[in-house]
C-alpha cells in the first residue's frame, strides 16, 4: 500500500492544504491502486480516470491561486452507481438500465463537485439496492477484502470493499434499510445514514422513496462528518428534503462525552439472532464510552420485529411500484436474489402498505418518546459475522430481524462504527443512533469512540 | 392463500411464473402475512389520516 492511500480523508485533506501533496498526485495514487486491486475485489463498475485527473489538475490549478474551495477540494472520492452523473453510465448494476446515462448529477454528488472533490468512479452495489451477492448479475458482486468467501455487505457493496481496500478515502452511499450501515460493519469501515430529508434524494435511483437515505461512508467518523457537511443541506427540487437548519458535524468532534446519555438498547443486543460476540462487543463499547464520561443507561424501544415488518413491508411495496412494469416483461433479465425480493411486494395489499406508513408513524414516535431524555442509543451493527456468500437466502429478513431497519423507520441518523474483530477474524460493529437532526451528535460520540479505541482501526489482513 | 390461489394471483397481477421459484415465493409471501399482525396500531384512523402526505408545492 501507497502511503498516501492509507492516509484517512482528513489527513489527506491536511496535506493538501498545506501544499504537501498536489491532488494529481493523490488522485493518481488511488487510480494506481484501483487498478491493480479491482480485478480481486470488484469494487469499481465504471472508472472515470481520465476525468478523474482532469478534475485534479483543476483542484490543483485552483488551489495554486488561493482559492481552496474546503476540506474536500482536490479530495478523490467515488460514487454508489445509484447515483446519477451526467454523462457517465449509471446502472444500478442491473441489466434493466445497462445503457442507462442521465442527464445530469445527482444531488449530492453536486454539491460534492461543488465542494471540489474528484470522481474516481462509480461503485459496484448489489442489483436495484435490494439483491446480491448474485453470480448471475449484470456485475461480479464486490468481494469482502476480510474474507472472500463472505458477504461484503449491501446494498452499497463496492464503497465498503473500495474504502476497506483503500482504494478510495471516502464515498456517498444510500441506505433503505441498512445499506451504508451493513457494508460499513462487514468491510470494517465507517458509515452515516443521516437523518431522512437531511441529504437530497434527487438524481438517487429509488428504491423506496419513503425510507431511501443518502449519506457518506468512509473510514472514519470525522472523515464522514466532512463529507456529510458538504452534501447535507435543503434542496427545493426534492420534495422529501427538509429545511431544518442542522449543525456542522465536523467542527463538533471532540474526544470526550461528558454529558452525553448513552441509552443501551439491551433488548435488540440480547435478540436469540444476534451473536455473543456481537453483544459483548456493544457492551465493551459501552464502557469504553461510560469511561470516556458517558452516562450509561438502559432503555427499551418497541420490538424489533415491528421495526422489520414496518421497513419490509413499506419498502417492498414501493419497490415493486417502481419495478413492477420491468418485471411483467423482463424479469428474466433480473438476477434471481433481486428478481425473487422484488417479486414479494407484488402480493403486498395496498391496505397493509397504508397500514404499514401509519405504524412507521408510532414507531418514529416511540423511538422519539424514548430520546427526549437520551442523547444517543447504542445496539449492534449486524446480528454477527458477515454470512458466507453461498448461504445467503432471499428472504432472509423474514428469518432473522433486521437491527438496522430501525433507524430507518424512525428516520434517525445512525452510525455504523468498527467494534473489534471477532474470532472468526470479521470486523464488528456497533451502531449510534440519535435524534432528529442531532446527527453531529451522533458523529461526535462515534468519533470519540473511534478514537479512544485506536486497536480497532485495522486494515483486512490481505492489504497490510 | 393455497400455492395454486397464489399462481391464479400472479398471472392477474401479470407476473410470468416461469420466472421465479413458486414454492419459495409462496413460503415467503406467507410468512410476511403471518407477521402483518404487528402493523396494527393504537390508533389506525388517527395515524391513517396523516396519510398520503402530500405537498401540492412540490410538483410546481
Amino acid at each position: 500500500m501507497t502511503e498516501l492511500t492509507g492516509y484517512s480523508l482528513s489527513r489527506m485533506s491536511s496535506l493538501l492544504a498545506a501544499g504537501e501533496i498536489s491532488s494529481v498526485e493523490l488522485t493518481q495514487a488511488h487510480i494506481d491502486r484501483i487498478e491493480s486491486l479491482n480485478e480481486t475485489y470488484n469494487a469499481f463498475v465504471h472508472p472515470t480516470f481520465e476525468l478523474a485527473l482532469e478534475m485534479a489538475r483543476a483542484a490543483d490549478a485552483e488551489m495554486a491561486l488561493g482559492r481552496r474551495r474546503g476540506p474536500l477540494h482536490g479530495i478523490p472520492v467515488a460514487l454508489k452507481d445509484a447515483f446519477d452523473t451526467k454523462g457517465i453510465a449509471t446502472t444500478v448494476c442491473s441489466r434493466l438500465y445497462s445503457d442507462r446515462v442521465p442527464e445530469r448529477d445527482a444531488e449530492a454528488w453536486w454539491r460534492l463537485q461543488a465542494a471540489g472533490a474528484v470522481l474516481l468512479g462509480k461503485l459496484e452495489c448489489t442489483e436495484l439496492c435490494l439483491g446480491g451477492p448474485s453470480e448471475d448479475g449484470l456485475v461480479p458482486h464486490a468481494t469482502n477484502p476480510w474474507d472472500t468467501e463472505r458477504y461484503a455487505g449491501g446494498s452499497s457493496s463496492g464503497a465498503g470493499v473500495a474504502l476497506a481496500t483503500r482504494m478510495i478515502p471516502g464515498a456517498l452511499g444510500s441506505d433503505t434499510g441498512g445499506s451504508i450501515r451493513i457494508p460499513a460493519t462487514f468491510c470494517g469501515v465507517a458509515g452515516i445514514k443521516p437523518t431522512y430529508g437531511l441529504v437530497s434524494l434527487r438524481g438517487l435511483f429509488p428504491l423506496s422513496g419513503s425510507l431511501d437515505h443518502a449519506g457518506p461512508m468512509a473510514r472514519t467518523s470525522r472523515d464522514c462528518a466532512m463529507l456529510l457537511d458538504a452534501i447535507a443541506g435543503h434542496d427545493p427540487g426534492d420534495p422529501v428534503s427538509v429545511t431544518a437548519s442542522v449543525p456542522t458535524s465536523a467542527e463538533s468532534l471532540v474526544d470526550d462525552l461528558q454529558g452525553i446519555r448513552v441509552g443501551y438498547v439491551r433488548a435488540f443486543a440480547e435478540d436469540a439472532a444476534v451473536s455473543t460476540e456481537a453483544r459483548q462487543a456493544t457492551e465493551a463499547a459501552l464502557q469504553v464510552m461510560q469511561s470516556l464520561g458517558a452516562e450509561i443507561r438502559e432503555v427499551a424501544l418497541p420490538d424489533i420485529w415491528d421495526f422489520t415488518v414496518c421497513n419490509s413491508t413499506i419498502m417492498m411495496s414501493e419497490a415493486f411500484a417502481i419495478h413492477g412494469a420491468d418485471f411483467r416483461t423482463r424479469a428474466g433479465e433480473v438476477s434471481a436474489l433481486t428478481r425473487a425480493r422484488i417479486t414479494l411486494g407484488a402480493f403486498i395489499r395496498a391496505e397493509d402498505y397504508v397500514r404499514a406508513q401509519a405504524k412507521r408513524r408510532e414507531l418514529a414516535r416511540a423511538t422519539a418518546e424514548v430520546m427526549s431524555n437520551i442523547d444517543v442509543l447504542v445496539y449492534p451493527a449486524a446480528l454477527g459475522d458477515p454470512p458466507r456468500v453461498d448461504e445467503i437466502k432471499p428472504f432472509y429478513f423474514l428469518e432473522t430481524p433486521l437491527i438496522t431497519a430501525p433507524a430507518n423507520v424512525a428516520g434517525v441518523p445512525a452510525a455504523s462504527v468498527r467494534a473489534g474483530i471477532s474470532g472468526a477474524g470479521m470486523p464488528m460493529g456497533i451502531q449510534i443512533t440519535g435524534r432528529l437532526f442531532a446527527d453531529a451528535q451522533v458523529l461526535r460520540v462515534a468519533h470519540a469512540y473511534e478514537t479512544a479505541t485506536p486497536a480497532f482501526d485495522r486494515a483486512p489482513g490481505c492489504i497490510s | 392463500m393455497t400455492e395454486q390461489e397464489f399462481l391464479t394471483l400472479m398471472r392477474q397481477i401479470g407476473l410470468d411464473t416461469q420466472d421465479h421459484d413458486i414454492e419459495e415465493l409462496h413460503a415467503a409471501y406467507l410468512r410476511l402475512v403471518s407477521l402483518f399482525d404487528r402493523l396494527d396500531t393504537k390508533s389506525p384512523r388517527a395515524e391513517a389520516k396523516a396519510l398520503p402526505v402530500f405537498d401540492p408545492r412540490s410538483v410546481l
